[in-house]
């Protein structure tokens, strides 16, 4: 078998030297910077995009943080202006409440002045009625003793006093 | 039919003699400096358009440094990535010079225990070399481990370096054997592909099946003996 020659030992090693140095000059020199080279700008355009990435997630979180503070506020403001509103349409109910009730008060006292009045005017017409008819009466029964009005009107009185 | 042995015959080609030691350019010679050239060009050709995101050729080159990366971090470590070019140089060399000797009339130097025994020994003195250098004197731990009672070394130092010397000795009689093997196969078959005739259709089919997987064994071996190398290197940089 000519691989278990040894004769042409020297040769072969010498050029498999060669030929290996040769090689790894290439893969070190020229082969393996250019593909480490395109792996480390490749690595750094992704970290770069994650780190934009990052970027944007982290503004977009403010921006909702924001917004959901304005929401908050203003929802606040609403329930405030409402309960404003509220509070002021209650006022105003009772207000005109008050016064309505005041009004009718008012009213209903007058009236039953009015009445009160009205009643001891007809009263008042109503006993000078029954003392001028029981005058009367009295003089067609042709009663001796004369009475006199006054005092009919007297008796009257201590009649009312009675009741 | 021709000597199947006769494909493995180092004819010189230009005959050099420095003094009495003679390192004529052979045709094995030759195939070397092919290898390397075909190694060269390939990835430089692959690289020459050099975009983050890689096409197709690109490709090529950069799952080679990934596969030989991820091999190197598993067996060494991530410190062993200072050592990536020679590994890699390792692997790309005897990938090429296994698959150029597939084709016809070429010569395969990987078949050589000479030529593959020299790379071999070259990869033991660059451990021996990284081992002396990231660990000193603790270097020496590799003939004696930790642990072992001193009475023991006049048995275990023989033991050790005995271990040691086999390593290249073992990935070099593995490459070489493969390859002698299968190009024996290749060309015994292909000679019955013209005695027999008519029915050399039959062994033709074969030996194109064999070729196949002749290809397949060439880069096997290649990924074999480098793993092998990251192996004895990551053993060379950590005591066991």
């Amino acid at each position: 078998m000519p691989q278990l020659d040894f004769s042409p030992f020297p040769s072969q090693a010498f050029w498999m030297l060669v030929s290996f140095v040769l090689m790894w000059a290439i893969m070190a020199k020229i082969v393996v910077p250019r593909i480490t080279d395109i792996l480390n700008q490749r690595q750094r355009k992704i970290d770069d995009y994650l780190a934009a990435a990052s970027e944007f997630k982290h503004s977009a979180e403010e921006a909702l943080e924001k917004y959901e503070k304005a929401a908050r506020k203003a929802n606040e403001k609403a329930a405030e202006s409402l309960r404003k509103a509220n509070e002021d349409l209650q006022k105003k109910i009772a207000e005109q409440e008050a016064k309505t009730a005041e009004k009718t008060a008012a009213l209903l006292a007058e009236n039953e002045r009015k009445i009160e009045e009205k009643k001891k005017e007809t009263m008042e017409k109503i006993e000078q009625i029954s003392i001028n008819l029981a005058a009367q009466i009295a003089d067609k029964l042709g009663l001796e003793q004369v009475v006199s009005v006054k005092e009919v009107e007297k008796a009257a009185g201590q009649e009312q006093r009675h009741e | 039919m021709s000597n199947p042995m006769e494909q493995f015959v180092i004819k010189p080609i230009i005959p050099i003699k420095a003094g009495e030691v003679d390192i004529s350019f052979t045709n094995s010679s030759l195939f070397m400096l092919l290898a390397v050239a075909a190694a060269t060009l390939v990835f430089l050709l692959c690289l020459r358009r050099r975009t983050v995101v890689p096409g197709l050729a690109q490709s090529l080159p950069e799952c080679t440094y990934g596969f030989i990366a991820n091999l190197m971090k598993e067996n060494i470590g991530p410190e062993g990535l200072k050592y990536f070019s020679f590994i890699f140089s390792v692997f790309l060399f005897i990938a090429f010079g296994n698959v150029l000797g597939l084709f016809p009339y070429a010569f395969t130097f990987t078949s050589h225990v000479t030529a593959v025994g020299t790379l071999s020994i070259l990869a033991l003195l660059f451990n021996i070399c990284v081992g002396i250098k990231k660990r000193k004197w603790g270097y020496l731990r590799t003939f004696m481990p930790k642990g072992i009672p001193f009475v023991l070394a006049p048995l275990i130092v023989p033991i050790e370096t005995i271990s040691m010397l086999s390593k290249p000795f073992s990935l070099t009689v593995r490459l070489a054997a493969n390859m002698t093997v299968g190009h024996i196969m290749l060309k015994i078959i292909a000679g019955f592909v013209v005695s027999v005739g008519v029915l050399g259709v039959v062994p033709l089919l074969f030996s194109s099946c064999i070729v196949v997987f002749e290809l397949f064994i060439a880069i096997l071996q290649a990924f074999i003996y480098t793993v092998l190398s990251c192996i004895y290197l990551g053993d060379a940089l950590r005591s066991h």
